[in-house]
């Protein structure tokens, strides 16, 4: 199993995005019997090739002393190019009747081109690599916690707005946003806290990698931002797949939750020593011994 | 001048009171027939709106039709031959509406004379609606005299009394600002309640319920902001599929009225049933295929189409006529500048409407003074010519005589029917006409 999924190449994926490519570029032709089927279904191929690729690349650079981990316009060019097919395929389930792959899919090939231009530069140190991780981790994960926090307020001017028109209260000076723009807020922040704190996970853990070698994964501060992150996508799963959670005030107390989850994370990260100077938490002696072997 | 009114609004009353007592067309009609048996001497108009129901009765004269009421009496027990007062019109009401009289006289108010007047001009220039500027409710009051008209209901006082509102509240409309930027009650609904929930009406599924003057005016404020998914229901189809093809949005067999409740965002109820369409029941068992999306229901309608009960979910937010009270009253404070001037108006053609009404009923009397000075000057006049002629007066002699007389007879005149004039203007607070009638003895 190991062997193939090894043999994944840059091939497989640009060929699967190439085909989705295609099945788009179908819709200006009379309907084609099955096309949303395949288009999802290549597009799902070249996501999970494309992941199994930078695992496997990832695995095999953490075994080489100086290299940083994902620290090179290589990886990058292919990190943000998944990304962008991943909103291709989020954006596709929510509204297959529009076109949206006409600009995503020929940009996620473009980078994947910007990627092979840049295969042979040199990457970046693992020193450079942390820093560079490092200032993701921080930035996503603020971000996440702000959309978090603000998705809570939105919550609560939802509930407030809506207490208030029960009362027939509402309007006149002390006047809030309507309850359809109050609940596109909560929801909006929903989503793009998930895709920070996403974002600010995975940077967490390259960072770690490329700084000790590992993950800390029984951190507090780790493991309640993992049960963050879980939720969050749970979250946003339930009210994208079951209809019913985007409607009146669930999505509300979806993101008042997650808060809760905030306030938790918040609190296992500053209970530790998570985020703050970095110290090896504990000798790898593994991992020191491989350094000294690379450097023979 | 014998007019007054009773009446309850929602100055004064809530809802649930004026649901009680609200008539519709047909029961209207019913209701003038039923006052005319029992009060055949009386004028009667009977107003009754979503917000208001008022009886304004007079002391008529001869009225069209009187004969056939006279014959058909002659089959029903035997009415009161005079004019009625606030007790019998409060008796008869709550005969009508099947409510304790005491509660009506409670809750009612009684207008009588200058002051009913005035009250019909204020509310025909819309300065008593709840929405102030409104102009359905011009529409409303003639369609009331109009009824009247028809069933023969209406005399001389209230025939000048209601043409008159009409007239004034146009004076209004035209010499002050109040009706600018005019909001009704479904225009308050559409304009100021609908913001508070929704961002666009671009892509809500819109249900009204009825197809009458409120669902029409609905409809069009609804067409106005924007509301593309419209779908009417109305017992009468072809009346849905009437308003639908001239304002906009879909005519929906009754029947399918569930269905579009499950689909809908906002409701809005229009009709004049007597009893709630949407009961709590009836939302219950559609409510779980809603999947507690929010819902707006504005409830129109009086009696109300929606029973309160529905509103109690979570993510239902029902607004009846009454809850639009916040809203109009912030409009009213918008208008309050112009108040003053249109209560000037409607003040001085009060006044003047008054003034014309006791005029009108002075004038017989001053013709008939003057007829009868003109007969005695002429006899007089008659005999004197032919002792002049025989006199061998000049025809130029005679002349100036006879100017002489016209002269004497109109001087005489002048100073009493100054005096009544004024008296008539001030409401013949001192009797002068009975006093002229009796003192020249020229009769009733």
């Amino acid at each position: 199993m190991q062997e193939f999924l090894r043999g994944i190449s840059v091939t497989c994926f640009v060929g699967s995005y190439v085909v989705a490519l295609l099945l788009e570029l179908t819709r200006a032709m009379p309907r084609v019997p099955g096309r949303g089927l395949l288009t999802i279904v290549f597009t799902v191929a070249g996501l999970f090739s494309q992941v199994v690729y930078l695992i496997v690349r990832g695995r095999e650079l953490t075994t080489l002393s100086e290299t940083g981990l994902f620290a090179g316009w290589y990886d990058w060019s292919l990190l943000v190019a998944w990304g962008l097919a991943l909103c291709y395929l989020i954006l596709y389930f929510r509204r297959p009747d529009t076109i949206v792959g006409f600009f995503l899919l020929p940009s996620v090939l473009a980078l994947i081109g910007l990627a092979g231009l840049t295969r042979d530069w040199a990457p970046f140190s693992r020193v450079d690599a942390v820093g560079v991780w490092r200032s993701v981790h921080g930035l996503a994960m603020v971000i996440g916690a702000a959309a978090v926090l603000m998705g809570f307020i939105a919550g609560l001017m939802y509930l407030t707005k809506s207490w208030r028109l029960k009362a027939k209260t509402a309007g006149g000076a002390m006047r809030l946003p309507n309850l359809e723009r109050l609940q596109l807020m909560n929801r909006q922040c929903l989503v793009v806290s998930t895709i920070a704190v996403g974002i600010g996970l995975f940077s967490g853990v390259v960072m770690n990698l490329n700084r000790w070698g590992f993950v800390g994964w029984s951190e507090g501060g780790v493991i309640l931002t993992g049960v963050l992150f879980a939720w969050l996508g749970g979250a946003v799963a339930f009210e994208s797949v079951y209809k019913p959670a985007r409607e009146g005030r669930k999505i509300v107390y979806l993101t008042l939750a997650s808060f809760g989850f905030l306030v938790l994370t918040m609190i296992g990260v500053l209970a530790s020593s998570h985020g703050r100077t970095p110290q090896p938490p504990a000798v790898n002696v593994h991992w020191v011994q491989r350094i000294g072997e690379a450097k023979s | 001048m014998k007019l007054q009114m009773i009446g309850c609004s929602h100055q004064n009353a809530a809802v649930e009171f004026r649901e009680q007592l609200s008539f519709t067309t047909e029961q209207a009609k019913v209701a003038l027939d039923a006052f005319r048996r029992r009060f055949p001497a009386a004028e009667v108009v009977l107003l009754s709106t979503c917000n208001r129901v008022e009886l304004y009765t007079a002391a008529g004269g001869t009225r069209a039709g009187d004969e056939a009421v006279a014959t058909a009496q002659e089959a029903i027990p035997p009415a009161i031959d005079t004019v009625p007062n606030r007790d019998d019109v409060i008796h008869f009401l709550a005969d009508q509406r099947h409510v304790a009289p005491d509660r009506l006289i409670e809750t009612m108010i009684y207008r009588s004379g200058n002051e009913a007047v005035n009250h019909l001009f204020t509310v025909a220039a819309s300065l008593d609606s709840m929405v102030v500027g409104e102009t359905q409710i011009l529409s409303q009051v003639k369609e009331a005299y109009d009824l009247a008209c028809e069933s023969g209901s209406a005399g001389p006082l209230t025939h000048a009394v209601f043409q008159a509102a009409s007239r004034v509240a146009k004076r209004v409309q035209r010499e002050t600002t109040i009706h600018r930027k005019r909001v009704s009650v479904p225009s308050v609904a559409v304009g100021e309640i609908i913001p508070e929930f929704f961002e666009s009406l671009a892509d809500k599924t819109v249900v009204v319920m009825g197809a009458g003057e409120m669902g029409r005016e609905a409809l069009r404020y609804l067409v106005d902001a924007g509301a593309v998914d419209i779908r009417i229901a109305n017992r009468n189809f072809d009346r849905a599929v009437s308003i639908a093809s001239e304002i906009g949005g879909v005519a929906i067999p009754w029947t399918d009225l569930d269905a579009a409740l499950v689909d809908a965002d906002i409701l809005v109820g229009t009709t004049s049933s007597p009893e709630p369409i949407v009961t709590h029941q009836r939302f219950t068992a559609i409510e779980p295929a809603r999947y507690q999306r929010l819902l707006l229901i504005l409830d129109l309608a009086v009696p109300r189409d929606v029973d309160p009960a529905v509103g109690e979910g979570n993510d239902v937010y029902l607004y009846s006529v009454d809850d639009l009270k916040a809203a109009c009253e912030r409009n009213r404070q918008e208008r309050i500048r112009q108040w003053p001037k249109a209560k000037r108006i409607i003040d001085e053609e009060t006044e003047r409407f008054v003034g014309d009404i006791h005029h009108r009923a002075t004038g017989p009397v001053i013709q008939r003074l003057k007829n009868h000075a003109d007969d005695l000057k002429r006899e007089e006049w008659i005999r004197l010519e032919n002792r002049l002629r025989q006199m061998a007066v000049g025809e130029e002699a005679l002349r100036e005589v006879e100017k002489t007389m016209d002269r004497l007879v109109n001087k005489l005149l002048h100073p009493p029917l100054a005096s009544l004039r004024d008296d008539a203007a001030a409401g013949h607070q001192h009797g002068l006409v009975t006093a002229l009638k009796q003192l020249f003895r020229l009769g009733d």
